[in-house]
């Protein structure tokens, strides 16, 4: 009967010590970042990168992990990495920036072309309550800390057979002395079964099964491999409904550093940490931590680990812990982890994300993000305040897509950034208003025989009836008509009532398929107000719409996710870049055009209060029944936002898409060295210079005219708008550069002069 | 054209394309907006390196690592067309003909008046039509790469 129990706890502990032995959730890690000659990188955007990284700044570049700033210069030692393409050493990096640019680049002593950092550890999947760890082997845990162990835990670990009497007495003598449980009695080898079958029952059955077990696990296997599975079993810390197991992790958590990196003072922290973690908890508990710290480090002395100068030395240092700031690895970026789920689960089975230590690489921006959220925060507090709002009523959602390959760089799903909070940027939908009018003109444009961005539009009154639904009527923002107006300038004025004229002359039908070919998910029933926003769509989902226009008609998958490796770094799947034709690539030209007009002269002016005109940013503002949402979607050379700001009760927040959203993405792009925007122009296009009232061919000097391109083939608008003064009429029409120029400075001559 | 005399050619056409890719730029928007009239950025050393290790990588089969190598040029360089021309060789050495023709589409639209390397792309998609089995497409890609 005993014997078959003693064969059962055998069974029991080795399967657990052997079988899968530890669950590793699949790991993300934002992109590497790419480091060439040429490339648009501030010495201090490095800088903030090398932090984010957990890079140390020291006298000169020595150790992994480690680097040297010297104004423009910066000399590191990287981290060697496993990428999904292969390994990457730790390598010696010298930098020199020039302003904004990264000029020269040698690495171990060479000039190089490229090179990349080891990427940021985001975090874990997380799916439920589970367990996490960084897995560790016993030659990469530095020895002060297996040492700090010994002194703290176990002084007999090499000799004892799993139990230790002596420990046992001992600890109870210092217990008595001391009034209170000072030491444990148990080895790292109970610790480690105690661990494995981790429970709140403390009854003498128990013990004594643990201690059956630690005697077993010392008979069947050598010290080594108990050691190295209790490095990385034991329990360190808890973070929600996430354990932190280990010291791998455990030195991520704490200091955002690889263990391999610590130094003495944060090894003894970390295994002071073994006999509470809650109890000691140095971010909770700080001096309390400090305490069990220096206990640990003068254990170590006392029995000889250490001389007594360096642990006095040590007992000095700060506790060095990284904060839990918006920008922590463990409690922010939850809003991106979501999509990264999401786009994994659609692969992987959920026990494999929990369980397989999965390496998932992504495309996720420290930098963008950083900016994105910071922009939200000031922004979003700076409304609130002038508008004498209670601080926390307003709240935001913000997408960065890459323009070239429509990868998702930045995501923020609202003010609150912690796991758990709702996201916004992804799950929620809200009336997107006036955002989707480039989509009706995008669908009128294709059309190049019958529209032109000339074509006058008919801003009148219109009354739509349909069965069933009351009658449509709507009315333009200023409760104006204008009544012809240029379609370019309909669009960057977001008139309502020309708008619907066209939508119903090219059919909502016609709209609909276009905006289902660029990727929106699900067909709205074709009522004519969706030509005016009433549906409802994500941020991310705007995003993806939008990345249509920005790629010039070309629909990419919007992804977080670029590879993904094994838990043995082996390669196991790529998300490839894909492409497909969605839109007419003439009539994306021409919408992009427009809506670099609405950003220069149309509803979205006020973006010149964060960027200069001269990134020649395309966008378009958004704005809902009773200012309940306040949207901005646009684009710069490189990056595409959306935006959008509203409250999460629905109420009005008295904002328009331009004094809302628009603000937080001026701030955000305002803070990234982004490149102007500079579209292809289709082959055989010509520019006329056209009357923004009239849509009449004009002088390029005349008052209020506008540039517009128009394609090969398509009518150029009849003449009899306003004509110059001057002599340059009749340049070409196909070479802007000959007409431009000359007119804006004879305008500013004029200005100047008054004639 | 089978799949080794695609390899054979690749590294060649690559040479080809970068080097219309660099010289060919400035005229091939001659009507861009004159405020912003982009000056040709010549390509990008490192994209180029990553071009190179990828026509390495294809040479001896390795489809997926010549992907991944392109992407990663294609994230510093993602308008240069001779990159995503290369990218749909790639796919069409890889048996994905329909991934292919849609990643030549895409460089024809970056290319502008690089006429030889529309032209490359137009064979690419015959042949990428060819392997699916439509023949009148493929004959219809061969017409427009004789023009």
């Amino acid at each position: 009967m005993l014997v078959g129990y003693g064969i059962y706890l055998d069974r029991e502990i080795t399967s657990r010590f052997e079988g899968s032995r530890w669950e590793i959730p699949a790991h993300v890690y934002a992109r590497p970042l790419e480091l060439y000659a040429g490339l648009a990188l501030s010495a201090d955007r490095l800088q903030q990168e090398l932090t984010t990284l957990g890079y140390r700044a020291v006298k000169s570049a020595g150790r992994p992990g480690s680097y040297h700033r010297q104004g423009d210069r910066f000399q590191l030692r990287t981290r060697g990495f496993r990428f999904w393409d292969g390994d990457q050493p730790s390598a010696d990096l010298d930098l020199r920036f020039s302003g904004d640019t990264l000029t020269t680049l040698r690495e171990n002593g060479k000039d190089v072309v490229l090179t990349r950092l080891d990427p940021y550890l985001l975090g874990s999947i997380r799916l439920g309550a589970h367990e996490d760890r960084v897995l560790l082997r016993l030659e990469e845990v530095p020895r002060p800390l297996v040492t700090a162990l010994f002194a703290i835990e176990d002084r007999n670990f090499y000799s004892h057979p799993g139990i230790d009497p002596r420990g046992i007495v001992r600890a109870l003598w210092a217990n008595l002395r001391a009034g209170a449980t000072v030491q444990g009695g148990s080895t790292l080898t109970q610790q480690l079964v105690k661990n494995y079958f981790l429970s709140a029952d403390r009854t003498l059955r128990r013990k004594l099964v643990e201690v059956v077990m630690s005697l077993l696990l010392e008979w069947h296997y050598g010290k080594a491999e108990i050691l190295e599975a209790y490095l990385n079993e034991v329990y360190l810390g808890q973070q929600g409904n996430r354990a932190i197991h280990g010291f791998g992790l455990a030195s991520r958590f704490y200091f955002h550093r690889p263990l391999a990196e610590l130094e003495l003072p944060e090894l003894a922290l970390l295994a002071g940490l073994v006999k509470g973690p809650s109890q000691f908890n140095p971010r909770r508990h700080p001096k309390r931590a400090l305490e069990r710290r220096n206990l640990v480090l003068s254990e170590m002395a006392r029995l000889g680990y250490l001389s007594p100068a360096d642990a006095a030395r040590a007992s000095e240092a700060p506790l060095g812990l990284a904060s839990i700031s918006t920008n922590d690895t463990f409690s922010a970026h939850s809003a991106y982890m979501t999509l990264a789920r999401e786009q994994l689960l659609a692969d992987y089975p959920a026990e494999s994300l929990r369980q397989e230590g999965l390496r998932v690489f992504t495309a996720y921006d420290p930098i963008v993000q950083r900016a994105a959220e910071d922009a939200v925060a000031g922004q979003l507090a700076q409304l609130e305040k002038r508008r004498k709002m209670k601080p926390g009523t307003l709240q935001a959602a913000a997408v960065v897509l890459d323009r070239g390959t429509g990868e998702v760089r930045a995501l923020v799903g609202g003010r609150d950034g912690r796991p758990g909070t709702f996201n916004r940027a992804i799950d929620s939908r809200r009336p997107v208003g006036s955002l989707i009018k480039p989509f009706v003109y995008l669908t009128a444009l294709s059309d190049p025989d019958h529209y032109t961005l000339a074509t006058l539009l008919e801003d009148t009154a219109i009354r739509v009836r349909q069965a069933g639904a009351p009658v449509w009527e709507p009315h333009n923002f200023d409760r104006k008509f204008h009544g012809a107006v240029p379609l370019a300038e309909a669009l960057a004025q977001s008139y309502n009532a020309a708008t619907a004229h066209l939508g119903m002359a090219v059919g909502v039908n016609a709209v609909l398929d276009q905006l289902m070919a660029l990727g929106l998910a699900q067909r709205p029933p074709a009522y004519p107000a969706t030509l005016l926003g009433s549906l409802d769509a994500s941020p991310l989902e705007m995003a993806r719409l939008y990345h249509g226009i920005a790629s010039g008609g070309a629909r990419m998958p919007v992804k977080a996710v670029r590879s993904v490796l094994t838990a043995e770094e082996q390669p196991l799947s790529r998300y490839p870049l894909d492409v497909e034709t969605a839109a007419s690539a003439g009539a994306v030209f021409l919408v992009t055009t427009a809506l670099q007009h609405t950003v220069r002269a149309g509803t979205g002016r006020r973006l010149a209060d964060f960027l200069p005109k001269s990134l020649a940013v395309a966008g378009k503002t958004g704005t809902t029944n009773d200012f309940r949402d306040s949207w901005f979607a646009g684009f710069t050379g490189d990056l595409l936002a959306v935006v959008w700001v509203g409250r999460d009760d629905n109420q009005s927040t008295g904002l328009t898409g331009a004094s809302g959203a628009m603000r937080v993405f001026g701030d955000l792009m305002a803070r990234l060295p982004v490149e102007p925007l500079k579209p292809r122009v289709p082959e055989g296009t010509r520019w006329a210079f056209v009357d923004r009232v009239s849509g009449r061919r004009s002088g390029s000097q005349c008052s209020n005219v506008v540039q517009l391109p128009f394609l090969a083939g398509s009518r150029l608008p009849p003449a009899g708008g306003c004509s110059n003064e001057g002599s340059d009429e009749a340049a070409d029409p196909a070479d802007p550069a000959a007409q431009q120029k000359p007119g804006k400075l004879k305008r500013w001559m004029k200005k100047i002069f008054g004639r | 054209m089978d799949e080794k005399n695609l390899r054979a050619l690749s590294p060649l056409v690559l040479a080809l394309a970068l080097l219309l890719g660099a010289c060919a730029a400035p005229s091939s928007r001659p009507t861009a907006a004159a405020p912003t009239a982009p000056t040709a950025a010549p390509p990008v050393a490192a994209a180029t390196a990553l071009a190179a290790s990828a026509s390495t990588s294809l040479s001896v089969g390795d489809t997926e690592a010549a992907a991944a190598a392109l992407e990663r040029a294609l994230r510093i360089e993602p308008e240069n067309p001779a990159l995503w021309h290369q990218l749909a060789q790639v796919r069409l050495a890889a048996g994905e003909p329909g991934r292919a023709e849609r990643l030549a589409i895409r460089s024809n639209q970056l290319a502008g008046e690089q006429p030889r390397l529309v032209r490359a792309n137009w064979q690419l998609i015959a042949e990428a039509r060819r392997l699916r089995g439509d023949q009148a497409g493929a004959a219809a890609a061969r017409d427009r790469a004789r023009r």
